[in-house]
């Protein structure tokens, strides 16, 4: 079964001085997970990022694998981070825009990443600049055909939140599928589904939303 | 403590993620956080946090992992509990 996961985390939304507390980070990050950033990422990335940055991954690890397992549960400490790469330019930037898509990630620095759930070796793409950590996650490392994005919104609330997600990513279904007849559904045990002409269509989509930020992924070429 | 006491005193911890507050005002053990109470998953480790701190006890991995609603939350604060003592 093909599938995708995202996860967006908004860095206005996340609480800093919490992050840093072992008993936080601990129910996260793994023994090993938390020594790879002492021997390798202290410097190049601040401890509340990384950390963040490997829940965003692990999180939308957890989406991959529940749609094709709907009863799994997300333990992070379960889904392992074995490696982490940086982008050329490490450097995280201000986002000066409202609205950042794309498909696949050839031209933007992203931190790549390996996750390990039990047999499952899968693949992460993540961005982070300075307002959001946003990650996709999938069993291949091309992410050629990974069509992604991320918005600010006005309004944080919850319901708005969950509309703003799906009109979001339906522009970009209407986009890619050349008709206006698509909607969203969700499943029984709550992934996201594509309808075209009151059809299920075979398409993974995921999205995700924190704080003033929602974010689209979907596999295109099935 | 009581079931219905660690309910009352879980309501306050959870009350600060949760923007559905009619919902949670109507809370049971089938409440679901994610799903009707619309918590944001990047809070759940909050929970677990607050509840340790409010019921003096550690909550490990796997306990954790069955956070998931109301009735489950009540099933791993009174097993520590009991632990403790």
């Amino acid at each position: 079964m093909i599938s995708i996961g995202n996860d967006i985390i908004s860095l206005n939304d996340i609480d800093i001085i919490r992050t840093k507390q072992s008993k936080f980070y601990s129910k996260i990050l793994t023994g090993a997970e938390i020594e790879l950033y002492e021997e390798q990422a202290t410097g190049r990335l601040p401890f509340e990022i990384y950390t963040w940055l490997y829940w965003s991954v692990k999180e939308s690890a957890y989406k991959y694998l529940q749609r094709i397992t709907p009863l799994l549960l997300f333990s992070p400490s379960k889904f392992i981070v074995n490696h982490l790469q940086y982008p050329l330019v490490n450097r995280i930037m201000v986002d000066q825009t409202q609205l950042t898509q794309g498909c696949g990630f050839k031209d933007e620095a992203v931190y790549e990443t390996i996750i390990n759930y039990g047999e499952n070796k899968l693949y992460g793409s993540s961005l982070i600049n300075q307002d959001f950590i946003f990650s996709v996650v999938h069993s291949n490392q091309n992410f050629d055909k990974i069509c992604w994005g991320v918005k600010l919104i006005d309004n944080p609330g919850t319901e708005h939140q969950s509309a703003a997600v799906r009109k979001f990513a339906i522009e970009k279904l209407r986009i890619y599928f050349k008709t206006v007849n698509i909607s969203i559904d969700k499943s029984p045990y709550g992934y996201p589904t594509v309808i075209k002409d009151d059809k299920e269509v075979k398409i993974p989509l995921s999205l995700s939303h924190h704080g003033h930020r929602v974010a689209y992924s979907f596999q295109t070429g099935l | 403590m009581t079931r219905i006491e660690i309910l009352t005193e879980l309501k306050k911890v959870i009350a600060p993620y949760t923007s559905n507050k009619e919902m949670l005002d109507g809370i049971n053990e089938q409440t679901d956080l994610i799903k009707d109470l619309k918590i944001n998953s990047a809070n759940l480790v909050d929970i677990i946090i607050d509840a340790e701190a409010k019921y003096d006890i550690e909550i490990d991995y796997d306990s954790a992992d069955k956070m998931m609603n109301v009735g489950t939350c009540i099933d791993v604060i009174n097993e520590k509990l009991t632990e403790k003592e």
